[in-house]
C-alpha cells in the first residue's frame, strides 16, 4: 500500500498534495477529476505493467479496492 | 489485414504553417490559475495557435506548400497530384483539394480528392499518397494535411477546449526507383465512433433546428458545456484505446521493416496530450529523446499533428542525415495506424506564421 500510495503522489499531479491513507475514497476528491483518472491510469500502466479500464477504477471504494484490482491484473 | 510495404516513393520534404495568434492556458477565462498550470503540467500543453478571423486550415495548408514547393524548386505546373487530409474543408461540396490545385497554380492534369480522417490522417493519408505515387508512377505529389481543431470545440467545453491548436502542413513524395520501401499499418474500430464526435452538421444530424446549438452537460465532465455542433472527446475511453491498440500496430509495422525499436531514430506520434503520449512511448520501448513533442506550444492540432512534430522538433535532423522515422496517429474514428519511413537529408523549411 505504501508503494501504490507514493506512485499516486508522484505521478498523479493533483494528488501531490492530498493525504492519502489506505481508506481515501480517492475518487470522491474534491481534487479528482478527468485529468487524475487519465493519470492514475498511465500510473498503472508504467509502475505496474497492467491496463486498467477507466470504469473499474470509478468502481473503487479506496485505495485498497485499487491495490486488489492492480495485483487481480498483474 | 492492412499491413504492407511501397516501393519506390521518394519522400522529399515536409513543412508546417501555424496562425500568428497564440493562445496561452493561463489566460483561458475559465480555469484559475492554479487550474491552469495542473492542466499544462498533466497535458504537456502551455499555449497553442488560433486561426481566426476566417483563417482556416486549406490557407495554412497552402501557405505551407508554397514554401515547401520554393524549397525544393519545385514549380507548381509540375505538379501531379494533391490530396487534402481534413475535417475542416472549405466547403461540404466541392473537394477542397479542387480549389488548392488552382489556389496553388497546379495544372489540369494534376489528380486532387479529399481524405476525411482526422488523428491517424497523417498515417492514413501517407499511406494513400504513396500507394498511388508506386502504382502510377507520379513524380510529384503533395499531401497537404489541416484542421482548425480549436474551432471543433466552445470555450465552454472545459473538459477539453484548452486542448487544440490550429495548423497546416505539407509533405512532397513522388517516384523514384532508389527509393528505401515505406512500411504501413492501418486499423479501424467503429464501434468506438462515438468516443470523439461531432454529431451535428452532417447528414444523420442536419443543423435543421435549435437542439443543434443548445448547450447540454457533458457527460463525465462537470462543468463543462457542449452543442450539438461541438466535438465532444471522451478522455477515458480514449486512453484505453491507445493503451490497448497502438503498441500492437508499432510492434507489427517495426516487424514488417525488420526493425527493433532501438533502431528508430524517431518516433512522431499524434500528439494527443502527454499522459497518453507518455504511455505509449513508454509501452512501444522508444527513448524519451526520441519522442519529440509539438504540443507544448501548438496544442493537440488534429491530423496535422505528425508532420507539424517533425518539423517543430526534428527539423535540422530531418535537413541534415538519413532518419528512420515511426510514425503513429490514432484517434476519432476510431481509426490508428503507423509507419515506417526512411528519408535522407529532406527539405524541411522552418515553421510558417501567418
Amino acid at each position: 500500500m505504501e508503494t501504490l500510495i507514493e506512485n499516486l503522489k508522484a505521478n498523479v499531479d493533483a494528488l501531490e498534495d492530498v493525504e492519502l491513507t489506505a481508506q481515501t475514497d480517492f475518487v470522491h476528491l474534491p481534487q479528482w477529476d478527468s485529468l487524475a483518472l487519465l493519470s492514475t491510469m498511465a500510473m498503472i500502466a508504467s509502475e505496474y505493467g497492467v491496463n486498467i479500464e477507466s470504469q473499474a477504477i470509478a468502481g473503487c471504494k479506496n485505495l485498497v479496492d485499487l491495490e486488489t484490482l492492480i495485483n487481480s491484473k498483474r | 489485414m492492412a499491413l504492407s510495404h511501397i516501393a519506390s516513393v521518394k519522400y522529399y520534404g515536409v513543412s508546417a504553417c501555424v496562425p500568428k495568434t497564440v493562445l496561452r492556458v493561463a489566460d483561458y477565462e475559465k480555469y484559475t490559475p492554479e487550474k491552469a498550470a495542473l492542466f499544462s503540467k498533466q497535458t504537456g500543453i502551455v499555449e497553442r495557435r488560433w486561426a481566426k478571423d476566417g483563417l482556416i486550415a486549406s490557407d495554412m495548408c497552402l501557405k505551407a506548400a508554397q514554401d515547401l514547393l520554393a524549397d525544393l524548386k519545385w514549380d507548381p505546373g509540375s505538379l501531379d497530384g494533391i490530396i487534402f487530409v481534413s475535417q475542416s474543408m472549405d466547403y461540404p461540396l466541392p473537394a477542397t483539394a479542387c480549389i488548392l490545385q488552382n489556389r496553388l497554380g497546379a495544372p489540369k492534369s494534376c489528380l486532387a480528392f479529399d481524405i476525411g480522417m482526422g488523428c491517424s490522417g497523417y498515417v492514413y493519408g501517407s499511406a494513400v499518397a504513396a500507394s498511388m505515387v508506386s502504382s502510377m508512377r507520379l513524380k510529384r505529389l503533395l499531401l497537404l494535411v489541416g484542421d482548425n481543431a480549436i474551432s471543433f470545440l466552445t470555450p465552454e467545453s472545459t473538459s477539453s477546449y484548452p486542448l487544440f491548436g490550429d495548423a497546416g502542413t505539407a509533405t512532397a513524395m513522388g517516384f523514384d526507383e532508389q527509393a528505401p520501401e515505406m512500411f504501413f499499418d492501418l486499423n479501424t474500430d467503429g464501434s468506438g465512433y462515438h468516443h470523439i464526435i461531432r454529431k451535428y452538421g452532417g447528414f444523420r444530424h442536419p443543423i435543421d433546428g435549435p437542439e443543434a446549438f443548445e448547450f447540454k452537460d457533458v457527460p463525465d465532465a462537470p462543468g463543462a458545456k457542449m452543442r450539438g455542433v461541438d466535438s465532444y472527446v471522451a478522455g477515458a475511453p480514449i486512453m484505453e484505446f491507445a493503451m490497448r491498440e497502438v503498441k500492437p500496430s508499432v510492434l507489427r509495422v517495426l516487424g514488417e521493416a525488420g526493425l527493433s525499436p532501438e533502431q528508430v531514430d524517431f518516433m512522431f506520434a499524434h500528439q494527443a496530450n502527454r499522459l497518453i503520449n507518455e504511455t505509449v512511448r513508454k509501452m512501444a520501448k522508444i527513448a524519451p529523446e526520441k519522442h519529440p513533442y509539438s504540443l507544448t506550444h501548438y496544442g493537440n492540432t488534429s491530423a496535422p499533428s505528425i508532420p507539424l512534430t517533425m518539423v517543430a522538433g526534428a527539423a535540422q535532423a530531418l535537413r541534415e542525415r538519413s532518419v528512420t522515422s515511426l510514425l503513429t496517429g490514432f484517434g476519432v474514428g476510431l481509426s490508428w495506424g503507423s509507419a515506417v519511413i526512411r528519408t535522407r537529408q529532406i527539405s524541411c523549411p522552418p515553421i510558417a506564421e501567418i
